[in-house]
Parts: C-alpha cells; structure tokens; sequence
C-alpha cells in the first residue's frame, strides 16, 4: 500500500498515457482513501496537514498511509456521525485506555470542529466511573496543558 | 438509603430499563449490594445526572471506552441503554468503527458481536 502503490500508480497513469498497460491495472481506491484521508485530517486541524503524520511518513511510510487511508479516509469520513461526535468519543477512548498524550491531540481536533471545554472536561469526570480515577487523572492534567498552550497561542496572535 | 442513592436509581432504571434494575437489585447479596450501592450513587446518581453532557451523548462516550476496555458485559447493557437514550444501530455501528480504529480490530470485531447479542435481546429474540 501507500508510497509503493502511489509510485506504481503514477508508472502506471504515465504508461497509460504511453498506451502501453491495459487500463484495468490501476488500483484506484487506493489514492482515493489517501485522498480521502487527508481531507479529514484538514477538516480536523483547521486546514492544516498533521506534522506527526508527515513526520511519519518519512520513515513509516506504511503505517503515515494507513492511518490516513484506513482509519481517516474509511472510518472517520463516513457519513454516519458527525466529526464533533467522532471526536468526543475518540478523546473518551484516549482517556479510558490511559493516552493522555493522543487524548490531547484528539481534544484539540474536538475544540477545532466546535466542542466546548466543557463538554471535554465532562467527558473526564465519565472516565472515573469506566476506567477509575487515575486515568480521569491524567486526562484531566493533559486538558488542562491543552486549554492553557490554546489560551496562551491565542493571546499572542495579533 | 440516600438522596443521590435514589436520584441515581432513577436515572437508572430510565436508561437500563426498570426490569434489569430490579432484578438486579433482588440478586444482589451481603457481598455485591456494597458495590451495587456505591456505584448507584456515584455513577447515576452524582455523574448520569450532571447537566454538562446529555443522556445520547453519555451513552456515545460510554459505549466507546466499554469497547476500547473490553468489557462485553456492560457494552451489552450500555448498547441497550443507547437504544433507550436514542442512539439508532447505526450511529452504534459508527462508534464501534470508532474502537477498532484506536483499540484496534479484536477490540471491534468483539464489540460488534456483543452489540449485535444486545440488539436481539432489546427486540426481545
């Protein structure tokens, strides 16, 4: 998957053009998810391609693509649920397995689409009762860092 | 028993159904009837009735970390309770994606098969 079959895509698209392989080679879908996946990416972080992911790409080119191919572009841009309700349930998950430092992107993502900080802080007082209190623990120190780094970037912008 | 105690069995009885609740209650013994009154209180009675989050999107954020932990007894009851608090089968199919992405493929493949079970006790199969 991923850079191999993009690579081999645009052999492919370039011999087509050549006239040279038949026309049914081309794994579409493919770069359809990719696609896919990075529109959800940016709908999520305010326009904006993920670093960690590009970071990732360089040297996990398979799992940068499935991330953005199989878990954005499948799951998160169906049509099912809304992206503001994808994302509390994402933090939640974060939270309950113990991820503070995931949880903190991902509550980052909630506030972009239009969750509030309230509603984020409510979800930590439900991880005492699903995961106990250690993990509402550390969800809570990671929102707190985060709703402070968002106060303090917002203050200094012109 | 306390004020948040039957505030608790309230909303509990509303989002797991009063039959569940009472048999429940008439099982538990000297041992369980601690912890069945603990988490009354604490999870219904001081968290479920908290107006920051409504009953639809509890359950949303309940049935993501049941699955994400494993636990297949109480995603069964909390995809009932769903069902209740008016989530449809496929918006759960979509939190259930959900935990697969981030818990990974067991984690969904066993969420799916518990909230299928839940799904036919609910219709009463």
């Amino acid at each position: 998957m991923g850079s191999h079959f993009r690579n081999a895509s645009k052999a492919i698209a370039g011999a087509l053009l050549l006239g040279a392989v038949p026309t049914t080679a081309v794994p579409q879908t493919t770069d359809e998810r990719l696609r896919r996946g990075d529109a959800v990416i940016r709908s999520l972080n305010n326009g904006a391609p993920q670093p960690a992911l590009e970071r990732m790409r360089r040297e996990f080119p398979f799992l940068a693509d499935a991330t953005e191919g199989y878990a954005l572009g499948d799951v998160w841009s169906r049509s099912g649920l809304d992206n503001r309700t994808r994302q509390l349930a994402t933090v939640a998950m974060f939270a309950a397995m113990g991820e503070p430092t995931f949880m903190k992107i991902h509550a980052g993502y909630a506030l972009n689409v239009g969750a509030s900080e309230d509603e984020l802080k409510e979800i930590v007082y439900t991880v005492t009762v699903a995961a106990g209190f250690p993990r509402a623990i550390s969800a809570s120190q990671a929102l707190s860092e985060l709703f402070a780094e968002r106060r303090a970037a917002s203050t200094s912008r012109p | 028993m306390s004020e948040l105690f039957d505030k608790g069995l309230k909303v509990r009885k509303e989002v797991l159904g009063e039959d569940y609740v009472n048999k429940s209650l008439a099982g538990a013994d000297e041992f369980t009837r601690t912890m069945a009154e603990w988490s009354t209180e604490f999870c219904w009675g001081a968290l479920w009735t908290r107006p920051g989050l409504d009953r639809r999107t509890r359950s949303i954020v309940n049935l993501a970390m049941l699955g994400a932990l494993n636990r297949p007894h109480e995603l069964k009851l909390h995809v009932k309770g769903a069902l209740k608090n008016g989530l449809t089968k496929d918006e759960i199919k979509e939190i259930l994606l959900q935990v697969a992405v981030y818990c990974g493929v067991p984690a969904g493949v066993d969420a799916f098969r518990n909230a299928r079970e839940a799904f036919k006790e609910a219709e009463g199969k």
